[in-house]
């Protein structure tokens, strides 16, 4: 038998996260996990360069944690937090993918929900790396979603970007 | 409340794809979905292997996709064939492009698949099967590794590298 005893969805609040938190709420519902919510904030140092002399990297990373948190807490519900006990958390880095499998190594996640941009050919390439490098590295089963659903993108109009890129 | 009718897992035998049939099994009997476990021949390797030699082709791929039906067959438990009876099938073809095309195809709603180990080869060949299913797949994708909780450093450069990553359990 599987064990789900803790499910992560990853959430960058855009519309594929929206699908990502559904299939996650109705799985941690159906085999009682608890429902982990992570979203990656920029690190405030990316920030920096010439322009940014005398700017507070602390205050602006406080805020940009902040302003996740309330984010999330929006995003979950009263019955998210009575039925699946969950658990908004937030984490800032360089690599979004790198700290969700930090994350979910050090909470024993045991699935990682997250959304894939389903946008046509060009958006896979640019978008769709957090997805493919937290399959790649994760320490346990990921899901993988897109919004909308079973929108089909066909392999060939793949390799046409692939070929116009090469 | 999310769909899952039909789910589909597909197999290249490998210890990564015995977890993938067992999470698939799992959800199908849970969400009363139906099962559809399927295996590509890779028709590129075959024509590769063949580049040179004057074996009938067409022998050679129906041999080894009658090959793949048996073992797909001992790998399902008596449970499989209850209702709703698990549907089997072998396909020739590029591996992702056949898996997207069959669960469009099937109406699929999820499709489970086995993620290989972190060495060099297994890497190149497998891993970016499960890669480009999540990019062009119809629907989720449900990605395993075995054995679990295997944690790696996502730390692509030194996975291509073929740099052992072993957890020191």
């Amino acid at each position: 038998m599987i064990k789900l005893e803790n499910i992560l969805v990853a959430t960058d609040f855009g519309q594929a996260s929206e699908t990502a938190l559904t299939y996650g709420r109705s799985l941690a519902r159906t085999f009682g996990s608890r429902l982990h919510v992570i979203h990656v904030t920029q690190s405030a140092l990316m920030f920096s360069g010439p322009e940014a002399v005398g700017v507070d990297f602390a205050a602006l990373q406080t805020k940009l944690d902040d302003e996740a948190t309330q984010h999330l807490n929006s995003v979950l519900g009263d019955d998210d937090r009575r039925e699946l006990r969950a658990l908004p958390v937030v984490r800032s880095g360089t690599s979004p993918a790198h700290e969700i499998v930090v994350y979910a190594s050090s909470a024993k996640v045991d699935l990682i929900v997250l959304g894939t941009h389903g946008r046509g050919a060009m958006a896979h390439l640019f978008m769709g790396s957090v997805a493919e490098r937290v399959v790649r590295a994760a320490p346990c089963p990921v899901l993988t979603v897109r919004h909308p659903e079973h929108e089909f993108v066909f392999p060939d109009a793949l390799q046409v970007v692939a070929r116009q890129r090469g | 409340m999310i769909k899952l009718n039909n789910i589909l897992v597909a197999t290249d035998f490998s210890d990564a794809s015995e977890s993938a049939l067992v999470y698939g099994r799992t959800l199908a009997r849970t969400f009363n979905a139906r099962l559809h476990v399927v295996h590509v021949v890779d028709n590129a390797l075959m024509f590769a292997a063949l580049d040179g030699y004057t074996a009938d082709i067409a022998t050679v791929l129906s041999e080894m996709a009658d090959d793949a039906e048996k073992r797909i067959l001992t790998s399902l438990t008596e449970d499989d064939w209850r209702e709703p009876k698990t549907v089997t099938d072998i396909l020739t073809g590029t591996p992702a492009d056949e898996i997207a095309r069959y669960a469009k195809k099937a109406n699929i709603d999820l499709i489970v698949m086995g993620c290989h180990g972190h060495g060099f080869i297994s890497a190149l060949l497998m891993g970016r099967v499960a890669e480009k299913v999540v990019r062009i797949a119809p629907c989720p994708v449900l990605t395993v590794r075995t054995p679990e909780r295997d944690f790696v450093k996502p730390d692509t450069v030194r996975e291509a590298a073929g740099v052992e990553v072993t957890s020191k359990a």
